[in-house]
């Protein structure tokens, strides 16, 4: 009877689990934003995902099913006496061979996608004096417990490398200034150089699989691509202090980025006379006596 | 062994929900009431009792219809009712929580009633048990008052309460972390009514808007984050909270002083006539001290939102070109004006006055170490305006309101009398360009920072980004030759 109930015991836990795992996506257990990422490169994200999933479940499945029939028949066997096993050599050699493979697959597998992520644009920089086409630079910096962000002046399109780290490295007329809002372009590249005001934190935007650490004193370029539109949730995912769950911000993907930057702009230049975004009065220093 | 096993995680985990349970928050009264409690407890009970029935505790929140706040009201008709449980229909919907809300009656006389609770499906609610209370009948008419303040309290403990504290003085459980650097501004007590950046004249509080600004947009550079995402009926409950707090705080700290004979003298001995005085001031006086206190202080509040008491510019900002930098910066430095003195020569906020010790406000003694301190006696240091940090926003229109009233409960006092408009207009364009193009400004009109000029900027030579600032104004061509400073 106990020998039944254990196998039975053991045979439940993982078909519990599979059918757990089945049913999550029509719960909506799933990615954050619908299960589909917001950038092409997320969504290849989501697709290596997928596939380490489905390796696992194959092995997963295998196993249990191996495991469960060892134990049924067992508990039937009242004959046979055990025997003591020193272990079988071929067997280790197998068992350690076989998922070597497997992990080498992965790994050669993702190459691409990591490359894209964190190295191939990063190395080029160095290399080719000029940026791709980036459609916008903005510098986020993280701070207990807000995110400050700084874009160039609207309009700005900096042709090197050398051009956007002299601007990163001190205020310019005509920058833009916000907090905890960050508008990018939609699908265009948006080129993010990630800074910290004091203790490490991390930029995350679980629609966009974008997570990257902001480390005092560095500087961190950070892209991605935005293809659907609309506001996503930007979170700290670095235990940052006791106001860590503060660090609450939005992404959100517009249209036409520039005439939205020139709006903070006219708003950030209001003098209280001038209504913002009309044109600053002709310039004459008579004007003023 | 399994028990034992089972339990001490069981227990383990006891705190937690114990850490769960209801807190029951209250606000604090100032330390003097205890002090003044030494020598007449009745006078502090008094002062106890009288702020508890006029402002209630954080969970049972009044609201006075003294003060200029707006508390949330909703009208509504009573369709039917059954003793204390009462079908209505309210002119807007409430939001979640009308519980301990109060509740108008209009019945022949009014009754002063409060909510139990609103079931929003059946629009039925229930009041709470009062004794002796006449029936209500169906066609009544209905007030219910302070949602929004309960709300602005359900947010304000959520977001604010760990920093500026339950009553709003600046002692929450975790400013001390903040305590920790002699400079970092701590969290503001509120009980003064005295904040920093407000778009109000010298001597007006802050107005609502103002407010509003400070927790939207954070005040840079501080402890003080920004709560950009608040949704605005958030954002209004929470100011209404705030200068709820303030109010509270201040009404007590005008009936410390009204009380303030009856305090024990400095080695504790009580005021000789103490039985008389008390009489006068804890029972005779004290009812009107309390209302004079409370329509002074509302009277602050309301002047605050007057649009005739803001700081508004009458001419358009000029344009930003060297020549009124120049302008400015001899203002920055001129003796009369004298921005230098507290933020130095370079506008790095280490100006010579830092030197001094300066004097306690109300007293003739100075304090024991040279520095500035602000009006909580706390150190504080002229900002370095080469950071490009605006704790009170970079629009021209900030800077410009800094200039003309000052930072409240800092040094930094206003200049509205001391300068023309287009003066203070001039300062402004200087002080925006610092960041960029340096404090320093050389024979030629162009700006450096201090000490690098053989590090000028080329490409900085443009006035500002203004298309209209082409005008060459300021030579293109030359660089400062000479190594020399203005210092
Ligand atoms: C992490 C701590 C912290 C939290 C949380 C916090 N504050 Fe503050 N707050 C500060 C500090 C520090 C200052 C003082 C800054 C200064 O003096 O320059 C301040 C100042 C203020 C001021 C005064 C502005 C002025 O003009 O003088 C207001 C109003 C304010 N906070 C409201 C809020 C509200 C509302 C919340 C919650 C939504 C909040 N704060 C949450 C730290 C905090
Ligand atoms: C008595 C000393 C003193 C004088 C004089 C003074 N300031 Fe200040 N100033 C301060 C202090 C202290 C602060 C920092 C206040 C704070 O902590 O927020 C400050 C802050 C500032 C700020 C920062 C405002 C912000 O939003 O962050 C500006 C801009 C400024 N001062 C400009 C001026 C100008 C322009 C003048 C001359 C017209 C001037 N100050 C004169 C002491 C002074
Ligand atoms: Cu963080």
């Amino acid at each position: 009877m106990s020998r039944i109930f254990w196998c039975l015991f053991f045979t439940v836990w993982p078909i519990i689990a599979i059918v757990v795992c089945a049913i999550s996506p029509a719960m909506d257990w799933a990615f954050p934003g619908n299960r589909e990422a917001a950038t092409p490169l997320g969504q290849r994200i989501d697709d290596l995902f997928y596939l380490i999933l489905g390796i696992v479940t194959v092995a997963f499945i295998g196993t249990m099913v191996a495991l469960a029939y060892v134990l049924w028949k067992g508990s039937k066997n009242e004959d046979e006496k055990g025997w003591f096993s020193h272990g079988s050599h071929n067997l280790e050699v197998i068992w350690t061979i076989v998922p070597a493979g497997v992990l080498l697959f992965i790994a050669l597998y993702q190459i691409d996608v990591w490359a894209i992520y964190r190295v191939r644009e990063h190395e080029n920089r160095d290399t080719v004096n000029g940026p791709r086409p980036s459609h916008l630079v903005a510098e986020v910096t993280a701070r207990q417990f807000e995110w400050r962000i700084r874009y160039p002046k609207p309009g700005t399109k900096f042709k090197t490398y050398k051009e956007i780290k002299a601007w990163l490295a001190k205020p310019h007329a005509g920058d833009v200034y916000a907090v905890n809002k960050l508008f990018v372009h939609l699908n265009r590249e948006t080129l993010i150089y990630l800074k910290s005001g004091d203790v490490q934190h991390a930029f995350f935007v679980p629609d966009l699989r974008v997570k990257q650490d902001a480390m005092p004193g560095q500087s961190i370029d950070v892209w991605f691509t935005v293809n659907k539109s609309g506001k996503f949730n930007l979170t700290c995912a670095e235990l940052c202090g006791w106001g860590h769950y503060k660090m609450r911000g939005e992404v959100e993907a517009v249209e036409d980025l520039e005439a939205r930057l020139r709006e903070l702009k006219a708003l950030q230049d209001f003098d209280g006379v001038t209504p913002p975004g009309t044109a600053p009065a002709e310039a004459s220093e008579e004007a003023t006596p | 062994m399994t028990t034992r096993r089972l339990i001490i995680p069981l227990l383990a985990s006891l705190p937690l929900v114990v850490g769960c349970a209801d807190y029951q928050a209250e606000f604090v009264n100032d330390e003097r009431v205890a002090t003044l409690a030494t020598t007449s407890p009745d006078a502090a009970s008094n002062l106890k009792n009288s702020l508890d029935a006029h402002f209630g505790t954080p969970n049972a929140l009044v609201a006075w219809g003294a003060l200029p706040i707006d508390f949330g009201e909703i009208g509504g008709t009573v369709i039917s009712a059954n003793g204390n449980s009462l079908r209505v229909s309210l002119e807007t919907e409430p939001p979640d929580g009308l519980s301990n809300v109060a509740v108008v009656v209009e019945t022949e006389t009014p009754q002063n009633r409060t909510a139990g609770s609103y079931n929003a499906d059946t629009r039925t609610l229930t009041l709470l048990e009062q004794e002796a209370a006449p029936a209500i009948a169906p066609g009544t008419s209905l007030r219910l008052i302070g949602h929004k303040l309960q709300a602005g309290r359900r947010l304000y403990m959520q977001h604010c309460m760990h920093c500026h504290g339950v009553t709003g003085d600046g002692n929450g459980p975790t400013a001390r972390y903040i305590r920790n650097h002699r400079f970092n501004p701590l969290p503001r007590d509120y009980r003064r009514g005295l904040f920093k950046f407000t778009s109000t004249k010298i001597g007006f509080y802050a107005s609502r808007d103002d407010l509003r600004r400070t927790v939207t947009q954070g005040l840079a550079g501080t402890y003080m984050p920004s709560f950009l995402l608040l949704k605005t009926d958030e954002l209004d409950a929470i100011v209404e909270f705030i200068r709820f707090l303030a109010m509270r705080g201040e009404v007590e700290r005008r009936l410390l002083d009204h009380l303030q004979p009856l305090m024990p003298s400095d080695d504790g001995t009580p005021p000789s006539d103490l039985a008389d005085l008390e009489k006068e001031l804890a029972v005779d006086t004290f009812n009107q001290a309390f209302a004079d206190a409370a329509s002074l202080v509302a009277e602050k509040w309301v002047n605050a939102e007057d649009p005739d008491n803001r700081v508004i510019p009458t001419t358009p900002r000029p344009p930003d070109t060297g020549k009124s930098r120049i302008r400015g910066r001899s203002l920055f430095v001129d003796t009369k004006i004298n921005c230098a003195k507290c933020h130095g020569e370079g506008g790095r906020g280490n100006g010579a006055v830092l030197k001094d010790r300066q004097k306690i406000p109300g007293t003739d003694d100075k304090y024991p170490t040279p520095g500035l301190r602000d009006d909580w006696h706390k150190m504080i240091q002229p900002r370095n305006l080469t950071s490009g940090i605006f704790r009170g926003g970079r629009r021209p229109l900030d800077v410009f309101r800094r200039v003309t009233a000052g930072i409240k409960a800092t040094p930094m006092g206003g200049f509205e009398t001391n300068l023309t408009e287009s003066e203070r207009w001039d300062i402004v364009n200087y002080v925006l360009s610092i960041p960029i193009d340096g404090a320093f400004i050389d024979e030629h009109g162009h700006q450096y920072h201090g000490g690098d000029r053989s590090h000028a900027h080329h490409d900085h030579d443009k006035p500002a980004d203004k298309p209209a600032d082409k005008p060459a104004d300021k030579p293109k061509t030359t660089q400062p030759k000479s190594a020399k400073d203005k210092k």
